[in-house]
């Protein structure tokens, strides 16, 4: 029972540290940093702090678009990345406003 | 040749009633086929909620080829505009300004547009307007159209936008309010005396007249190079799309446009900044003359563009001004055979104002506009009979613009009403009652995306 607990522990433990999740916020029609390194399956909170809608749209490495739909003002989105590579993210409304996503 | 008319006054009033009946209120935005595209109101994109003074994020969506959009399909991206006028002068004019009208105080319809302007695909997008009813010359044809398509990329560590635009008139391509096609005056009084003396560039004179392909570029978000190469319509396409073709000046050969300027947002994007310069060169036809060489005319224009941006990106104040001069070269072989002109003549303008934009709601104006050239009675034949081109004058403007922000009420419909007064202290080279040109302008205009209400 003891050994038990202490393997959930250490799952759980080794689950959080493998997945790790990192906030971007979204204010003045940019996103705080102009790009992050990631690990595979680590998840991406983008927070809409502007006062206008945002749409994120994930560009693949194999350059397939993901479009993540209209995010209205105080929104959040998670955005997990799966696999390795580098990925593009911008406001499909906002075209200036884009990041790069490299994923380990 | 007989063009359509359309019945006065109804058109626009039923338009107006079309979307009000339908309309229901609700947190919404959108203005025409642009703003439901984007799902952004008016004010987004334009200075005072209404076109044409663009904001910096109008400025990146006509950049970027009007593909940005919410993910969503608006299809068809149609709008209709319409707008009423009054004009009163101070004196009446000494001939009524058209065969349907008085000698003063005229109201009119100024116009009904029909546009098509939306993203084509990823790197595609138009604005097109392929009707336009003149209701002073009770004319139709095509007006401000442009297709663009765009790249994006990188090279030596600097970013760059690249992009293809084929239009329909020099400047309509481009980004600033100091230039002709969307520069100040913004509207203008059909049914006004205005002075003889234009320029090419200046003055667009060569709007919807000709077809041009172009190359511009902006790289690393500082410089902007555009060059276009210019041909003027056929006689078949002149009359296919509406435009003049007796008696009017036409062009040949190519006419290289180009521009050029520099950009910088600052004080934390809370002030904005651009200096540029452009010209252009033709080859005219007086007249449409063919068998008299050809008029040569060579533009070189400055102008300057600044913009101050209160909080949340100036939605509450915002003041904005725009600067341009033209400096024209003529060779007027053509019109020296034709009617006797002097040899060359030069002839330069300015034109410069700035505005308040209370809220995106009241947006008060005052600017200048200076024409000064050589003497020449031939060729400028001004209204007063003088050999000078020379005309100064100022003007007022405010403008009320209700809706078109992020809560207003009715979704892809939106207003302005506009009062202007003109003031003449020098009329075609007489300073001499040159204030009975003076005028008074009231334009109502109306603004609506119909689909939204017709697919309900």
């Amino acid at each position: 029972m003891r050994n038990t607990l202490l393997m959930i522990l250490l799952t759980s433990a080794i689950s959080t540290a493998g997945a790790a999740e990192i906030s971007i916020s979204q204010a003045d029609k940019q996103f705080s940093m102009p790009a992050v390194t990631i690990n595979s399956g680590d998840t991406i909170v983008f927070k809409n702090k502007d006062n206008v809608d945002h749409n994120i749209n994930v560009m693949s490495p194999d350059g397939d678009a993901d479009d993540k739909g209209v995010q209205a003002p105080g929104d959040n989105l998670k955005v997990t990345f799966s696999k390795p590579g580098a990925y593009q993210v911008r406001c499909r409304i906002h075209p200036r406003m884009k990041m790069d996503v490299n994923v380990k | 040749m007989t063009k359509p008319q359309l019945p006065h006054f109804t058109a626009i009033l039923a338009v107006c009633w079309l979307a009000l009946s339908l309309a229901t209120p609700q947190s919404a935005r959108a203005t025409p086929a642009f703003a439901v595209q984007t799902n952004q109101p008016c004010a987004a994109c334009h200075v005072g909620a209404y076109g044409p003074q663009l904001t910096p994020y109008g400025r990146d969506f006509k950049l970027y080829g009007y593909t940005a959009d919410d993910g969503k399909s608006h299809f068809p991206p149609v709008a209709l505009m319409g707008r009423e006028t009054f004009t009163h002068t101070k004196a009446d004019q000494p001939q009524p300004p058209g065969s349907h009208f008085a000698a003063n105080d005229n109201l009119t319809i100024g116009e009904i547009s029909l546009f098509y302007t939306g993203k084509i695909s990823d790197d595609m997008g138009v604005y097109l307007e392929p009707l336009s009813y003149d209701g002073t010359s009770h004319e139709l044809a095509w007006a401000n159209s442009e297709f663009r398509m765009v790249h994006e990329g990188k090279v030596g560590g600097l970013d760059y936008l690249a992009g293809l635009t084929v239009n329909n008139a020099p400047t309509v391509s481009d980004l600033w309010n100091s230039t002709n096609q969307w520069g100040w005056p913004f509207d203008a009084p059909e049914l006004a005396p205005e002075p003889a003396a234009s320029t090419l560039v200046g003055d667009g004179q060569a709007e919807f007249e000709v077809v041009g392909v172009g190359g511009y570029s902006m790289i690393n978000d500082w410089v902007y190079l555009e060059a276009d190469l210019y041909k003027g319509l056929t006689s078949g396409l002149r009359h296919a799309f509406g435009v003049a073709d007796q008696g009017v000046d036409t062009y040949g050969g190519a006419m290289p446009y180009w521009r050029a300027a520099i950009q910088h947002s600052f004080d934390h994007d809370h002030q904005y900044l651009e200096v540029g310069t452009l010209g252009m060169i033709a080859d005219v036809h007086p007249g449409g003359d063919n068998s008299f060489p050809t008029d040569h005319k060579s533009d070189v224009g400055l102008d300057a563009n600044y913009q101050w941006f209160g909080k949340n990106d100036g939605s509450d104040h915002l003041i904005s001004a725009h600067a341009i001069y033209v400096q024209e070269n003529l060779t007027l072989h053509g019109s020296q055979a034709l009617s006797g002109s002097n040899a060359t003549d030069k002839l330069s303008e300015v034109k410069a104002n700035i505005s308040y934009s209370y809220k995106n709601t009241l947006t008060p104006t005052v600017g200048l506009f200076r024409t000064w050239g050589s003497d020449d009675p031939a060729y400028w034949g001004t209204s007063t009979g003088s050999a000078s081109p020379n005309s100064n004058g100022y003007l007022a403007e405010l403008t009320y613009v209700p809706w078109g922000k992020q809560k207003s009420p009715f979704p892809g419909l939106n207003f302005r009403f506009e009062f202007q007064y003109w003031v003449f202290t020098r009329f075609d080279g007489v300073t001499r009652n040159a204030s009975d040109n003076n005028a008074f302008f009231f334009n109502v205009g109306a603004f609506i995306d119909p689909v939204p209400y017709l697919t309900k």
